[in-house]
């Protein structure tokens, strides 16, 4: 029960952040009845969307949550996109076109957290005794956080007399906190970045090999085509990661531009310095009050395609596995083979010797030219400090290693080789199945590390 | 009525509408298994979808042809009007006997190339900077159009040849007399890694008594078709006895690259598999690399009955064979001839192939012919002289807040070419 509510709180709040940035307008807080369009798409979305995500109708052929998810992409592009359209085609439209544009928008700003929000409910409810108690819940959950609305909207009219903007603006950043936050994490692991990315990739790989089929140079498996480089970098993800951001920055790129494109005000005509400084003053805080907006959209969305990156190409770290003395010798065996794989998979491997109450880490990898990398998971540039665990030691990206202190990219073709920020080598032997390392190497190394350390000076 | 028809049809909106329907349309087809399969299929076979294609050509065509004609237009004609319209805009006293020569001069000064007609002087710089954007419209015209017709029209047909062998492809005869593979020698297979990759094969074709080189880049013409190879594989003479059958066949075996298998069915419940076999074993640390000889490849054969009626299939011989041997293991006799190579050919009529490739080309150049567009663009100055008065517009077609700035700075030239000023801005 508690964890419906605080899902419920969650997405009644972020809601609630929406429609502040939509309210900070000051056309839209200032005049009732387009705050009252606003507000009430908002609640319909919430009743509609809560029931229809419950099934109250119990129908069968409900969409399933994967196409749900589709059109809330849809519409958090459409609220993102239409900021731009404004601004670009200025449309004189009716009043009763205005109250219903807000309504729509509250409405699609809403509806498909709503309808997740219901789904989870029902979810919930099916798997617990007290269903009752589970929709209870989700209820006070949700009008817990859209109760945060009041002092929200008070704190607006107290601050939105001073705010020169453009709706454009404000539908923008709305957008693109969409994308941000849009949809519930407990139904969906991949954001609209992805799912655009993933969608562009997959129509650039049957448009490249259409076109090439069109132009009677087909790939083939093994003989090469005509411009088949071009067409393997048309289609694959780097084009289609490049598109998605393309689809994301134009947008605002375009409104800083087209804003800080207009020209400045003639102040020649204006005889008077006060005035001429006036009209240039209030030209700069106009131009700063509807550019905020945009800005923020594009530094927002700037960091979400960082993270999105980030996480697509994450590094490769395992866990350390404990390693002991072999019985009778004062040596550690390294097994090419293990539950993890064999060597060959050419993945980073990490273990851990314990040295008394100490921790000795060393990583193992084959190289490219078919050698085994032996080093120290340390190296003799970069000290991280003691606390500053996740900063510690190397991982995995692809045919580099990361120097997780430093994020340098280390080939792995260059371990074993001392120096820089390769890892410190550790001299080893092999045998058919083994790699072997003497512990007194593997002692000798590590304290002449933090010897170096206590000095303050490198190898 | 019509008029606004037409200005709609050349207009962006449209365009943008156009795309927009094509998203949805595609969008439609994302449930489907093959969406973008289905999306093409709905493009050029469906009413609907051959309208909403056909409309997105004809759009480009008219938008192609009203930028043009309204660039070309105002060109040839100063319109007094229009000055109060462009971005900046001078009024300044000009004496009734003022030439108009010193203007022109100072206009060629900075690259315009002034027209005098009567009261008037016209000045562009950038006059044919529509250019890149019409080459790229009108390549997209003709490479649109021409996938639609290549959709309708478009015949293919592929035969194998082997060498030496004739065959009929699009009702004409014709005789592989060579196939060329020049990198088909050796292959080393590194573990982990799919790198068996052919440059070119070529191959020697005579059709209606005339030589042609096929290759497996862009298709050769050979009258009216277009021949292209699209596979290689060894062709292999088999010949298999035993107590109860004979089998003797020449094989087309897709064996590349290795380690591929294939098994040939010899339809008396027994089944050939062959895959190549490597000659040696490179061992360079833990990295193991398989050398196979494409020459005189080495072939790991296994002889299998059949599945029985209980579907479990009984695993008979297995061994390795090379060309020209002959081997004898319980009851198989088999011999093996000599290894040629085959070839896939596809032959394709399409009347609308060569506009495709036009279409392409001119797209492709029109996109990068528009990089120049970030530097040229079309600037105009107006000088229009009436009632002692010098009406004097300056316009560019983009960056207008720095071309503002510029006008602002020839103020004092302009000032000095007539003889006072006051500054409205358009």
């Amino acid at each position: 029960m508690q964890q419906i509510f605080l899902i419920a709180f969650r997405e009644a709040a972020q809601c609630v952040l929406l429609l502040s940035l939509l309210l900070l307008f000051p056309p839209i807080i200032n005049n009732n009845k387009y705050y009252g369009s606003l507000t009430a798409g908002a609640a319909a979305a919430v009743i509609a969307g809560f029931l229809i995500g419950f099934n109250l109708f119990m129908s069968s052929s409900m969409p399933s949550n994967e196409t749900w998810a589709f059109w809330r992409h849809v519409s958090e592009a459409a609220i993102f996109y239409s900021g731009l359209a404004l601004l670009i085609v200025r449309p004189k439209v009716s009043s009763t076109l205005i109250y219903s544009g807000l309504f729509t928008i509250g409405f699609f700003l809403i509806f498909f957290e709503s309808r997740e929000v219901g789904f989870l409910t029902l979810d919930s409810a099916e798997l617990s005794d007290n269903s009752a108690g589970i929709i209870i819940s989700a209820i006070a959950g949700f009008f817990a956080g859209a109760a945060l609305l009041l002092p929200v909207i008070r704190f607006i009219r107290k601050i939105a007399r001073n705010i020169i903007s453009i709706l454009p603006g404000f539908l923008m950043l709305v957008g693109a906190w969409k994308f941000i936050s849009g949809g519930t994490g407990e139904l969906e692991k991949t954001g609209f970045f992805m799912a655009l990315q993933t969608g562009i990739m997959n129509f650039l790989d049957r448009a490249v090999g259409h076109l090439q089929s069109a132009l009677l140079i087909t790939r083939h498996s093994f003989i090469n085509a005509p411009f088949e480089g071009l067409a393997v970098f048309l289609s694959g993800d780097r084009m289609a990661m490049t598109l998605a951001f393309i689809f994301f920055i134009i947008p605002p790129v375009f409104m800083l531009l087209y804003l800080f494109a207009r020209p400045d005000p003639i102040a020649s005509e204006i005889n008077t310095r006060a005035y001429n400084r006036l009209s240039a003053a209030f030209f700069r805080k106009s131009l700063a009050y509807e550019a905020a907006p945009a800005l923020a959209a594009f530094i927002m969305l700037l960091v979400m395609m960082h993270m999105v990156n980030l996480s697509a190409n994450p590094l490769y770290e395992p866990v350390p596995m404990p390693v002991k003395e072999i019985e009778g010798r004062q040596a550690v065996k390294l097994p090419l083979s293990d539950s993890l794989g064999h060597f060959t998979d050419k993945k980073l491997r990490k273990y851990v010797y314990y040295y008394g109450h100490k921790q000795i880490f060393f990583i193992a990898i084959l190289k490219p030219d078919g050698s085994v990398g032996v080093a120290l998971d340390e190296c003799e540039i970069c000290r991280p400090a003691d606390w500053n665990k996740d900063a510690q030691g190397y991982a995995q990206r692809g045919e580099n290693l990361i120097c997780k202190y430093c994020v340098t990219p280390i080939p792995v073709a260059s371990v074993n080789s001392p120096g820089g920020c390769n890892p410190i080598p550790l001299p080893f032997t092999m045998d058919d199945e083994n790699i072997i390392i003497a512990v007194s190497d593997l002692i000798r190394l590590y304290n002449e590390v933090r010897a170096l350390e206590k000095k303050g000076s490198h190898f | 009525m019509i008029k606004r028809i037409i200005k709609f049809i050349s207009s962006w909106t449209y365009l943008i509408i156009s795309l927009l329907l094509l998203y949805s349309s595609y969008a439609y087809f994302l449930s489907h298994e093959k969406p973008y399969e289905a999306w093409l299929s709905f493009l050029f076979h469906n009413p609907a979808g051959v309208i909403l294609y056909a409309g997105l050509i004809m759009n480009l065509t008219c938008i192609n042809i009203r930028i043009i004609s309204s660039r070309i237009r105002r060109n040839e004609k100063t319109c007094a009007d229009n000055i109060k319209d462009m971005d900046s805009y001078l009024v300044i006293p000009s004496p009734k006997d003022a030439s108009p020569e010193r203007a022109c001069d100072w206009l060629k000064n900075k690259g315009f190339s002034p027209v005098i007609s009567t009261n008037s002087i016209e000045a562009v710089k950038g006059r044919y900077s529509f250019l890149p954007g019409a080459v790229l419209r009108l390549g997209l015209t003709i490479f649109l159009a021409s996938l639609l017709l290549s959709a309708h029209l478009r015949q293919a047909e592929d035969a194998v040849f082997k060498e030496g062998g004739k065959k009929m492809i699009s009702g004409r005869e014709a005789l592989l007399s060579s196939v060329k593979a020049p990198e088909l020698s050796e292959f080393l297979l590194i573990e982990g890694e799919d790198s068996f990759r052919l440059k070119d094969v070529y191959a020697e074709l005579i059709v209606s008594g005339n030589k042609h080189t096929a290759d497996s880049g862009f298709p050769v013409r050979i009258d009216d078709n277009y021949y292209r190879i699209t596979h290689l594989g060894f062709s292999q003479m088999i010949d298999l006895k035993t107590e109860m059958i004979q089998f003797k066949k020449e094989l087309e075996l897709d064996v590349l690259p290795p380690p591929k298998k294939d098994a040939v069915d010899t339809g008396q419940n027994i089944v050939l598999t062959f895959e190549l076999q490597p000659e040696n074993i490179i061992k360079k640390g833990l990295l193991e690399a398989k050398k196979f000889n494409l020459i005189n490849p080495t072939y790991y054969l296994t002889v299998s009955k059949s599945a029985d009626e209980n579907n479990i299939p009984e695993e008979s011989l297995e061994l390795l064979i090379k060309p020209l041997d002959k081997k004898k293991s319980g009851n198989y006799e088999i011999e093996l001839g000599e290894k040629a190579l085959f070839i896939k050919i596809q032959s394709v009529r399409d009347p609308a192939l060569l506009w495709i490739y036009a279409g392409a080309f001119l797209s492709v150049s029109g996109l990068l012919f528009m990089l120049s567009r970030f530097f040229w663009y079309e600037k105009r100055i107006s000088i229009i002289v009436r009632n002692e008065e010098a009406h004097i517009g300056y316009s560019e077609e983009f960056y207008k807040k720095w071309g503002v700035y510029k006008f602002n700075l020839w103020k004092d030239d302009i000032d000095g070419l007539f003889s006072e000023s006051s500054i409205n801005k358009g």
